[in-house]
């Protein structure tokens, strides 16, 4: 089995930043102008860790993967149909191209979320896989906020979390989605909270205030979260 | 709301090649599973051929024996010397001469004793001094003998004055 003896790092790729962590060790934190740039750095940084094969979660900022509520389309039958519906919201939902490569929820029939990424980021991202890096994942790093908020604390009806270059704002009754949606560019963590009130009070349905989740660029955090990958540069706020 | 499993990469390739060895794998296992059933197939139909063949020898083998049967064998040259020497053995000569030998009636002597194997007789001449010595005599000499052979009177000559009368008795069946 070719990942005996692998080490297995999360990397994060933004547009204003590029962090590698290995478990609850920052391996490398570092600011950038780009995402290209993130690509360049922590490609960079990785082919030069001595030793063992590594196996990589790449993790993708906000601003570079957004959701959004995908409303249920009667009579629509086939998974190209929708790929091609969803397709048509991608620049009026979340400001990306519409050419973004797109994921779509299939749990819930009524009220899906789907995922519009930057295709030339996710290129760039799997580009980066050789011999030495194998790639395991690329996945916004909100959706692994939502699974470990999900998996500590049982369920919430909302969630936000804030990274480098965004804030994400998901909230839903039961297991569906009926808001999601990206902040980008966003500033401070105040105007992150302001922004993540002001979603929550503009939807037509009422939802708990729940956790926000926020990736530090800095040196600010004392305690990482356990559990979460890059958790060594996260904090939770309730 | 519930955790979203995503993941841009495309299926893996890793994962694609093992898929197609695993497909091959079955391939691999069908076809063998087909060829063994073919040679299985062939065993049997080779098996079922041998079984009637036996079966048609078996058959041919006695209907011969039935033809056999009936038609009668030609004699060999040496059946009456066998036959004869058949008979000479079974012809209880011993037991003649021990009846004759115990029979001990008073009126009645043997005169004359002669054993014929071959032909499965023996005679024997008697001197009747007393003529209802005769009757006692036939009785005692076929004494257990309820069926095969014994001892019948086949002549009688009554004693004229002072001679004695004469009997012949023939032992057969």
């Amino acid at each position: 089995m070719w990942w005996v003896g692998s080490r297995t790092l999360d990397w994060y790729v933004g547009t204003r930043a590029t962090i590698v962590c290995e478990g609850s060790s920052v391996l490398l934190r570092e600011a950038v102008d780009d995402w290209q740039s993130a690509v360049r750095v922590g490609a960079e940084f990785m082919s030069q860790i001595d030793g063992k094969r590594l196996r990589v979660r790449a993790w993708l900022s906000g601003g570079l993967s957004r959701p959004f509520v995908l409303p249920a389309a009667h009579g629509v039958r086939s998974e190209s149909e929708v790929q091609r519906i969803a397709g048509s919201l991608v620049a009026a939902r979340t400001g990306l191209a519409a050419d973004s490569q797109i994921w779509i929820d299939g749990g819930s029939k009524d009220r899906s979320v789907a995922i519009a990424a930057d295709r030339a980021a996710i290129q760039s991202v799997m580009a980066v896989a050789s011999k030495k890096i194998g790639l395991k994942s690329v996945a916004p790093w909100w959706s692994e906020a939502l699974r470990h908020v999900l998996a500590t604390e049982g369920s919430t009806e909302s969630i936000a979390v804030q990274d480098c270059d965004s804030l994400t704002v998901l909230a839903g009754k039961s297991a569906g989605f009926e808001l999601a949606t990206t902040y980008s560019p966003i500033g401070n963590l105040e105007a992150a909270g302001s922004a993540y009130a002001r979603a929550l009070l503009s939807s037509d349905a009422e939802f708990a205030d729940g956790p926000m989740v926020w990736l530090h660029m800095g040196n600010e955090v004392q305690t990482s979260v356990a559990g979460l990958a890059l958790g060594a540069c996260a904090e939770v706020l309730q | 709301m519930r955790a979203l499993k995503v993941n841009f990469l495309p299926k893996s390739k890793a994962g694609a090649r093992w898929s197609m060895a695993l497909s091959a794998a079955l391939l691999c296992v069908a076809a063998q599973q087909a060829w063994l059933s073919v040679e299985a197939y062939k065993k049997l139909k080779a098996l079922e051929a041998e079984v009637a063949r036996q079966t048609e020898e078996r058959e041919a083998a006695a209907a011969a024996d039935r033809i056999r049967s009936q038609t009668p064998a030609a004699e060999p040259p040496y059946a009456k010397d066998a036959a004869a020497i058949a008979r000479i053995a079974s012809f209880d000569t011993a037991g003649i001469f021990a009846a004759i030998e115990a029979t001990q009636v008073r009126g009645v002597r043997v005169t004359q004793l002669e054993i014929l194997p071959a032909e499965s007789v023996a005679r024997v001449e008697l001197e009747i001094l007393e003529p209802k010595a005769l009757t006692e005599y036939l009785e005692v000499i076929n004494v257990g003998v309820d069926t095969g052979p014994r001892w019948h009177l086949v002549r009688t000559r009554a004693g004229l004055g002072a001679n004695p009368g004469s009997a012949e008795l023939v032992y057969r069946k």
